[in-house]
């Protein structure tokens, strides 16, 4: 039998080895990259937290950024599939460990990399404001319990989001609840920018004392009051965390034990009626490019991992949704233009479209010499779902503003974003394809890569956004400016040009992607399993 | 080069991190044959047949599959070869006919067509009743058969197929002999590769073994063999030692700690996981 500290010096090792170890040489680049922007990150957050020594509200400013970055933690897991690096306790099934040596091997483990130690760091980080030793032992015991409550929700996230998208009948509610948090992370810093006048001392008091009745504010409350110098007071919430922090560690233990003991379900789904192409595809012909398209549009309802790593862009959606609700605020018929954010956020859901396919991506290798049809199908899937929520949103939009003049203009710039921002995805997903992992498993799967692919994906959609804007922003002036009709013009110019960029990025992409099968083929088949 | 051989490999090569896994091995391959890839773990097999199916980039080295070069003209060679790897390429998330209906609309080929061949390969597999069903359900042995299923549909000129027997209940393993060998009657090559050395003795009429990266031993099968078993001659050309009884005379004793029995080190596989 193992002991657990023997145990957690072979996790630790594994996943230094898996963070830091050396790599194939994109990879290895990627990994370094995204370490250093974890750590400017913690930097950036160490700094901020020191340095608000002079300001007059100290205490709450670190309070509402500690609960800000635990709700993080919680809700992010959740809405991205995503978050701190995620160990598979399934395959240590077959050794002598019990499930709660396994939670504290995999718990210490957790701290090598860059989100878990950088979440303690800046918690840690506060001490400097400590009025006495006392009190800074207080914000010690207050920044590891945060810490822990940080990385064990960011697990029991995980663990939820991937229950439920195993459930068919659950899948809908997992979307809406990632999609919700999404959006409400997507439209609360629009929102903040826009009021950042009016967030007053007063208020930011009155938010902590809201959110330190809120589990994940108890121990940034704990750590803020200390500062304070109330002692009792942090106390007391500094070990209403901790509690939080054994709570969760035992649904944890608890999920392992149930991981270790059972092999979970697949799918619920045993029996699928009708063909592999739907009926409205059907008058379109038995070209590859409809068959794959078919076969992508059934795995985005049939595969937690590509129905998640979708859900994960769909909150970019409301990407003009302030700017909308301000317009309809004054009346503004041109309102119907922000329909352009649907496109270009559903455009956005095509960077990663080989990653769920894994080694599966060598049927289609096999079977064509050329893989252009593939990546094609991959994207019309995507643009086939967009279309129908362009035209309804435009729809609604042109009815509660009375502005028809300007609904073939809004719904042609809407479509031209969602061609641009879907060429580069075509271009991207090619290039930085990333695997998702192979299965999802009560302990979460996240998107592989981690901050890598963070990094790639908001490069790629800063292009994509460019590439977007190049075509659609002509048609809003002229549509604004100048007239809608002249607007409608330049719209035809501008479907024009987003087909012209589909069709020829998406040639060039399907081209790379033949010239490159076998090594495409080799990176997807590195799924973590 | 001519077509009268299906395969034709030259010089090949393959290493990772400096490692030969593949050094320069040349195969002929006739066309009409039933040609066995034999060798031990590790030996090469399935490294070799994932370049000569356009999987895997060799180091160099030329491959003709049925008279086309695989990587300077991998749309024709793509067009005749049907194939069964190692590791299964499945879309899980198919039911076993769309997976038959889509590898059928990739390769162009009618629905008329697809239906009668999927209705037909899925009844001779034994799985018509599963076809409903999405593959991430099937058991490992259903998965190899609609694997086959889809390797087939297009009927190809070569087939290559990795350990096609494995976990695949003796049943079905007959109705799969049946079928390869009607295939070779009809004139398509089979390139195979397996540990079972029954199943390779009696279906195979060509063989090539290989250890180490290298052609150990190849030829028609009576040439390889010499009158003795395939098992033996495989033994014999890959140079496997014999365990004297004092080997792992631990195995089945006392558990650990109870005699001065050599401790076994534990070394939990790495757990997959994405870096942060």
């Amino acid at each position: 039998m193992l002991t657990t500290t023997e145990l957690t010096g072979i996790l630790v090792r594994i996943k230094a080895r898996l963070a830091f170890g050396r790599q194939a040489g994109k990879a290895s680049l990627l990994n370094g990259i995204g370490a250093v922007v974890g750590v400017v990150g913690t930097i950036g957050a160490v700094v901020f937290i020191v340095g608000t020594g002079g300001a007059q509200d100290t205490a709450v400013q670190i309070m509402l950024v500690l609960t800000a970055v635990s709700v993080a933690w919680a809700t992010f897991s959740i809405a991205v599939g995503s978050g701190e690096a995620v160990l598979d306790p399934g395959k240590f099934a077959i050794f002598p460990v019990s499930s709660r040596q396994l939670t504290i091997a995999f718990l210490i483990a957790a701290f090598v990399g860059v989100l878990a130690p950088g979440t303690a760091i800046a918690a840690l980080a506060t001490v400097v404001h400590a009025p006495s030793l006392f009190a800074a032992v207080v914000i010690v015991v207050g920044a590891v319990s945060t810490t822990l409550v940080c990385v064990l929700s960011g697990r029991l996230g995980l663990a939820l989001m991937s229950s439920l998208v195993r459930r068919r009948g659950a899948r809908e509610f997992a979307a809406v609840l990632a999609g919700g948090i999404g959006v409400v992370a997507g439209l609360v810093p629009q929102f903040a920018i826009a009021l950042a006048d009016e967030i007053t001392l007063e208020r930011r008091a009155f938010a902590r004392e809201i959110l330190r009745w809120f589990p994940w504010g108890w121990g940034p409350e704990g750590i803020a009051s200390a500062i304070e110098g109330r002692i009792l007071r942090a106390a007391i919430f500094v070990a209403l965390s901790g509690a939080l922090a054994v709570v969760f560690g035992e649904m944890w233990r608890r999920l392992m034990a149930q991981i270790l003991t059972t092999r979970p379900a697949a799918t619920e789904a045993t029996a699928i009626d009708g063909g592999l192409v739907p009926k409205v595809l059907q008058p379109l012909g038995r070209s590859p490019v409809i068959a794959a398209a078919s076969r992508s549009l059934r795995q985005l309802r049939r595969d937690p991992r590509e129905f998640l790593e979708m859900v994960a862009f769909l909150p970019l959606v409301f990407i003009t949704a302030l700017p909308a609700v301000e317009a309809i605020r004054d009346g503004e018929p041109a309102v119907v233009l922000s329909t352009v954010g649907i496109g270009a956020g559903l455009g956005m859901t095509t960077l990663n479209m080989f990653g769920a396919d894994g080694r599966s991506f060598g049927v289609d290798a096999l079977a064509l010499g050329d893989v252009t049809p593939v990546l094609f199908g991959k994207a019309i899937s995507r643009i086939l779902i967009g279309l129908p929520l362009v035209f309804l949103a435009a729809i609604v939009l042109a009815a509660v503003s009375n502005g028809w003049a300007f609904l073939f203009p809004g719904i042609a710039i809407a479509i031209t974003a969602l061609l641009a921002m879907a060429s580069v995805g075509m271009y991207v997903s090619v290039r930085f394809a990333f695997p998702l992992p192979e299965r999802a498993n009560a302990a979460g799967a996240g998107n592989a890569g981690g901050c890598a692919v963070g990094i790639i994906r908001g490069v790629s959609i800063a292009v994509a956004v460019l590439f977007a804007a190049v075509g659609t922003v002509p048609v809003g002036l002229v549509s604004v400016f100048v007239s809608p009709l002249l607007g409608s013009v330049a719209a035809v110019l501008s479907l024009v040009y987003g087909l012209g960029l589909f069709y020829f990025v998406g040639r060039h992409a399907g081209r790379r992607a033949t010239m490159s099968t076998p090594e495409l083929y080799q990176t997807l088949s590195a799924a973590p399993g | 080069m001519t077509a009268s051989w299906a395969l034709q490999v030259q010089n090949l090569w393959k290493s990772f991190d400096g490692v030969p896994a593949v050094a320069g091995i040349d195969l002929a391959v006739p066309a009409g044959t039933f040609y066995g890839l034999l060798g031990p773990n590790g030996a090469g097999k399935s490294t070799t047949l994932a370049m000569v199916t356009g999987l895997l980039r060799p180091d160099a080295g030329s491959i003709v599959v049925d008279g086309h070069e695989v990587w300077a003209d991998p749309v024709a060679v793509k067009a005749r070869i049907g194939v069964v790897p190692e590791t299964l390429l499945l879309f899980e998330r198919l039911s076993g006919r769309e997976l038959l209906d889509y590898v059928g609309r990739l390769r162009q080929l009618s629905a008329d067509d697809v239906a009668v061949r999927s209705e037909q390969l899925l009844h001779v597999l034994g799985m018509t009743d599963d076809a409903h069903k999405l593959i991430v359900d099937f058991s490992q042995g259903m998965r190899k058969k609609i694997s086959l299923a889809a390797a087939l549909l297009h009927a190809p000129r070569v087939l290559f197929l990795d350990e096609p027997f494995e976990s695949v209940d003796p049943v079905s393993v007959r109705h799969i002999r049946t079928v390869l060998d009607q295939i070779v009657a009809g004139g398509a090559t089979i390139i195979f590769s397996s540990h079972v050395m029954a199943t390779v003795e009696s279906l195979c009429d060509h063989v090539t073994i290989l250890d180490q990266g290298n052609v150990v031993a190849s030829g028609d099968m009576a040439a390889v063999t010499a009158g003795g078993s395939l098992e033996d001659a495989f033994v014999r050309a890959v140079g496997a030692e014999s365990l004297d009884g004092a080997t792992l005379s631990w195995l089945g004793g006392k558990p650990q700690g109870a005699a001065a029995a050599p401790a076994v080190p534990l070394s939990p596989p790495p757990p997959d996981a994405d870096n942060n």
